[in-house]
C-alpha cells in the first residue's frame, strides 16, 4: 500500500464501522447506506483496479469516467436533498416568526394588551 | 344590506414604510374598517407609526418577505372572526375608494375572490417595460392555471372568510401573487376582476417588483412544485 492508501483505507474502514453500528443500534437506514458508501470508498482506494473492473463491466471503459459518473449522480442527488432540507427549514422558520408575531399583537391603544375579542373599533 | 364596518380586516405587508404607513393607514381607518399591519422587519420605526394612526401591528422579528406577512395578517384576522378580508399595499400604490366596491361581490354572494385589475382600470405612471412584464405574467398565469385574469400581480384583493381559510400562502416572497392565483384555480374559487387604480411613484417603483425579479418568482414556481 502507499501513503495514501495506508491514511485513507483506515479511517474510511472505521467510518464505515462506525455507521455500521449507529445502524445495528438505531435502525437507521441512512446509516445503512453510509456505511456502505464508506466501504465502496475504502475498496475503491484499497483496489484501484476494482473500479476500472466495475467499469469494463458498465461498458463505461475508463475507471475515471466512472468515478466522474457517479460524483455527477451523487451531486445532483445532494442538491436535492439540500434543497428539499432548505425548503422545510425555510416553512418552520416562517411559521416559528409567525405564531411569534400573532401572540404578540401590539395594538393601538392599549400598548401590547391583547384583546380576545373580534374588531378594536 | 352593507357589510358591517367590523368585519372587514385590511391587511396591510409593510417594511421599512415609516414615512408612507401613518398616511395609508389613515386613509383605511377613515372608512371604518380594522387594518391589521404586518411590519416585516422593519428597522426604521413603521410599527410604531402604523400603531399611532391607529392599526393593530404585528412583528415579524425578522423579514420574512410579503407572502409570509400577509398570511401572518390572513391567520390573524381569521382568528379575530374577521368575515371580509382585504390584502393592501403600504406603499400608497392602491386607493382606498376602490375597495367598498371590491367587497360588493363577496356581500352578495357572487364570488370568494374579487382580484383587482390595473388593466381594467387604470393606471398612473406606469413604466413602459413594467407593462410588457405584466402582460407577460398575465400569459404565463393564463396557460398555467386557465384561469381567465387581466391582472396577476395585483396586491389588492379582497377574499371572503371561506377563500382565506382556503388559499394558504406558502411562498414567502413575491410569488405569493401568483400562488394565490394556482389556489384559486386548484380549489375552484369563485373568483371576479374588479377595476382598480394603481399610482406608480418613485418609491413603489423604487422599492416594488424589478423586472429581473420575475425570473426569481418563475425559479420559485418551478421548486414549488418540485417539493411540494
Amino acid at each position: 500500500m502507499n501513503t495514501f492508501q495506508t491514511v485513507v483505507v483506515p479511517v474510511a474502514g472505521l467510518l464505515a464501522v462506525h455507521e455500521l453500528v449507529a445502524w445495528i443500534r438505531g435502525g437507521n437506514r441512512l446509516a445503512a447506506l453510509k456505511c456502505l458508501v464508506w466501504c465502496c470508498f475504502a475498496s475503491a482506494v484499497y483496489q484501484p483496479n476494482l473500479v476500472q473492473w466495475l467499469a469494463n463491466a458498465a461498458n463505461i471503459g475508463r475507471g475515471t469516467d466512472l468515478l466522474l459518473y457517479t460524483l455527477c449522480v451523487f451531486v445532483l442527488l445532494s442538491t436535492f436533498h439540500f434543497m428539499k432540507q432548505f425548503e422545510l427549514q425555510r416553512q418552520q422558520l416562517t411559521n416559528l416568526v409567525r405564531e411569534l408575531a400573532i401572540s404578540r399583537p401590539q395594538w393601538p391603544d392599549g400598548g401590547d394588551v391583547q384583546r380576545e375579542s373580534g374588531s378594536f373599533d | 344590506m352593507s357589510i358591517p364596518k367590523s368585519d372587514v380586516w385590511i391587511i396591510v405587508a409593510a417594511l421599512n414604510e415609516a414615512a408612507r404607513i401613518e398616511n395609508c393607514v389613515r386613509t383605511l381607518k377613515s372608512f371604518g374598517w380594522n387594518v391589521v399591519v404586518v411590519d416585516d422587519g422593519s428597522t426604521d420605526g413603521t410599527a410604531e407609526k402604523a400603531r399611532q394612526a391607529g392599526a393593530v401591528c404585528l412583528r415579524h422579528l425578522i423579514n420574512r418577505g410579503q407572502g409570509a406577512s400577509l398570511q401572518t395578517g390572513i391567520d390573524f384576522a381569521l382568528a379575530k372572526k374577521g368575515k371580509w378580508l382585504v390584502t393592501f399595499d403600504a406603499d400608497g400604490q392602491h386607493r382606498a375608494s376602490d375597495v367598498p366596491a371590491m367587497l360588493e361581490p363577496l356581500r352578495q354572494g357572487i364570488a370568494d375572490v374579487v382580484l383587482g385589475s390595473r388593466f381594467l382600470g387604470s393606471t398612473v405612471g406606469m413604466p413602459v417595460h413594467r407593462f410588457f412584464l405584466l402582460k407577460a405574467a398575465v400569459w404565463f398565469t393564463r396557460i398555467t392555471t386557465r384561469l381567465a385574469v387581466t391582472d396577476t400581480h395585483n396586491g389588492l384583493r379582497a377574499l371572503n372568510a371561506r377563500a382565506a381559510n382556503v388559499i394558504r400562502i406558502r411562498e414567502d416572497r413575491m410569488a405569493h401573487a401568483s400562488e394565490i392565483l394556482h389556489c384559486i384555480a386548484s380549489e375552484r374559487l369563485r373568483f371576479v376582476e374588479h377595476p382598480v387604480t394603481i399610482e406608480y411613484s418613485s418609491h413603489s417603483l423604487c422599492k416594488g417588483q424589478r423586472s429581473r425579479d420575475a425570473w426569481g418568482v418563475l425559479a420559485r414556481l418551478v421548486i414549488s412544485r418540485i417539493f411540494a
